[in-house]
């Protein structure tokens, strides 16, 4: 398994782990009745802060056990495509997400309709959804990764 | 009747001294996971990869790379 691959996979558990995190902790804030646009903003921005951080120390980690070889080695052709297929399946999903959020905010304007939660004002929902779109295109990205290093093409 | 292409990497590495992947790898300037999935026939390399293949082995690119009706 080439540095790149192995990127790829750590790349893939951390935002997992991060996906599931942001998941549970809003779950926990609305559950006890705790949601609202102060306390998401702190969710907000230890998400943002996890997704920074974690990347950086486990990549680390995963050069420090990868050998020198590994790591010198660049980018080739096929590493490029197979990026460019995860862009691409991530692109399509978060193109179907954006429209749903716009019909979500169209459907707003009909009385019982919309499936905003009523603790966060109109900006922090959208934020939430957008954020969740993000979360969701970036695992398909990584797992569209890993299944074309796997599969071949 | 679906046509596939098939490679004599394999073979010609042998007559080469036994080259190894790697050492394929570092003359075309790909990883050797790129090399390992082109013998196995599950990536088709660009044009450029497989003219430097086949200049690595002083062959055709005939002699390296085939299209040709898939086994059943």
């Amino acid at each position: 398994m080439s540095f790149i691959h192995k990127s790829v996979w750590v790349q893939f558990l951390i935002t997992l782990f991060i996906s599931y995190h942001y998941m549970d902790s809003f779950a926990y804030l609305f559950n006890s009745s705790q949601l609202n646009d102060e306390k998401y903003t702190e969710l907000l921005i230890f998400t943002a802060f996890q997704l920074v951080v974690l990347n950086i120390i486990v990549s680390s980690i995963v050069a420090i056990f990868s050998n020198k070889n590994e790591i010198e080695q660049q980018r080739d052709e096929r590493d490029d495509l197979i990026a460019l297929k995860g862009r691409s399946a991530a692109y399509n999903l978060l193109s179907v997400w954006v429209i749903i959020i716009v019909v979500q905010l169209w459907l707003k304007t009909i009385p019982g309709a919309y499936y905003f939660f009523d603790q966060l004002s109109a900006e922090y929902n959208v934020l939430n959804f957008l954020l969740v779109g993000f979360l969701i295109a970036e695992i398909v990205r990584f797992s569209t990764k890993l299944y074309y290093y796997y599969r071949g093409f | 009747m679906a046509k596939e292409l098939t490679n004599n990497i394999r073979t010609l590495r042998f007559h080469q001294n036994e080259m190894t992947q790697q050492a394929l790898a570092q003359a075309i300037g790909v990883s050797r996971q790129t090399i390992v999935a082109i013998e196995k026939g599950k990536y088709s390399p660009s044009l450029e990869v497989a003219f430097k293949i086949a200049d690595i082995f002083a062959v055709s690119l005939e002699q390296v790379f085939q299209y040709r009706e898939a086994n059943e």
